[in-house]
């Protein structure tokens, strides 16, 4: 027998409650479990790096996005530096883990027109200036080459 | 003359809509409050249930989507405008396919069932919004990777809760702003509906002009 829609309906409400307090119970419990360290450190290709090593390393240029300028470190440069070969053989999943995990995957060609910025204030934030703001990851924590 | 009127709707609850998303929600960014939940929750359901009872007919809230995205697509402020534009059209296909069987006040007879409408309505078009924007932006730039989806899929469905409790207070309003059969006169309809809806496009326009001098 077929349930009504007056119930049906409030029911299917409360399971979607439900849903959505799951989920968010499991994203700050994946918060709270996220470790900063005092040096704010970025994987690439497997090899961590200090961010101040990378800006020391690296030699910063400056980029026009529709969001006005940003200088940092060209990101075809720290794959060079982490030493991965061919580089155009690649594509490069940059990863944030907090406040919530998110990443973005971009092609070699893309790679070398982006940035590496850092505001001092434990965020280092990738801009391209061809790509939409969703490729813009804040909080990088890992460029994973595969 | 009932097609020109559904058209006239279209444009202005889709202006209304692409307004309060570029104006309000890239202020509420701005603030740091959760923008894309809020605006969902408040502004598109308002819009969309009220103009949906008004009118009673589906596919007008597609048109007004597509209205108010395209608003969002023309305006590049703060934030994804591509993402934003993927996603209020994303919002009011959802939208359709979650009021395809509703249309009169049948499903909405008591406050218990407009409220549930609001949760299910809001979560689903927020989250569907937020998962085709995801896809999509990504395609417009040729790449989409499942993975990255999937990594985002748990904060996708947590931040929808707010935008689903958001729902279940707006719906009941929006319900109850319908049966007040507000009706405006042939004379003063077309107007009002153009007046209204050149002032959205104005005002953002220059907003968008005053911000990038």
């Amino acid at each position: 027998m077929f349930m009504g829609k007056d119930k049906l309906i409030p029911i299917l409400a409360m399971v979607v409650l439900l849903i959505g307090i799951v989920f968010t119970a499991y994203v700050h419990a994946m918060q709270a479990g996220h470790a900063t360290d005092d040096e704010y450190l970025l994987t690439i290709n497997g090899q961590t790096y200090s961010i101040n090593q990378i800006f020391a390393e690296g030699e910063p240029c400056t980029i026009t996005t529709d969001d006005g300028e940003k200088t940092g470190i060209a990101l075809d440069q720290l794959i060079v530096l982490a030493g991965v070969e061919c580089p155009s053989c690649h594509t490069y999943t940059i990863k944030a883990l907090y406040p919530h995990p998110y990443q973005q995957t971009v092609a070699w060609s893309t790679l070398q027109t982006g940035i590496l910025t850092y505001d001092g204030d434990y965020n280092a934030r990738v801009y391209f200036p061809n790509l939409a703001h969703a490729f813009w990851v804040y909080n990088v924590e890992e460029i994973e080459v595969t | 003359m009932k097609n020109m009127k559904l058209l006239a709707g279209i444009l202005v609850f889709g202006s209304l809509w692409g307004f309060s998303e570029v104006i309000i929600g890239s202020g509420l960014k701005d603030s740091g409050l959760p923008s894309g939940a809020i605006m969902t929750g408040i502004f598109a359901m308002m819009f969309l249930v009220f103009s949906r009872l008004l009118y009673r007919q589906p596919g007008m809230q597609l048109g007004m989507g597509l209205v108010a995205g395209g608003l969002r697509w023309f305006n590049p402020f703060v934030g994804c405008h591509i993402c934003s534009a993927f996603a209020i059209v994303g919002e009011a296909l959802i939208f359709e396919l979650i009021w395809y069987k509703v249309k009169d006040m049948e499903l909405l007879k008591t406050m218990t069932l407009q409220s549930s409408m609001g949760v299910i309505s809001s979560y689903g078009v927020y989250v569907g919004g937020y998962i085709i924007t995801q896809i999509l932006t990504p395609l417009s730039v040729g790449r989409f990777s499942f993975s990255n989806l999937l990594v985002l899929i748990p904060q996708i469905f947590a931040s929808g809760l707010l935008a689903a409790l958001l729902g279940a207070c707006i719906v009941p309003l929006a319900v109850a702003t319908a049966s007040l059969n507000i009706s405006v006169h042939d004379r003063l309809y077309y107007p009002a509906t153009i007046g209204i809806s050149a002032l959205c496009w104005c005002i953002v326009i220059i907003t968008w002009f005053t911000a990038g001098a």
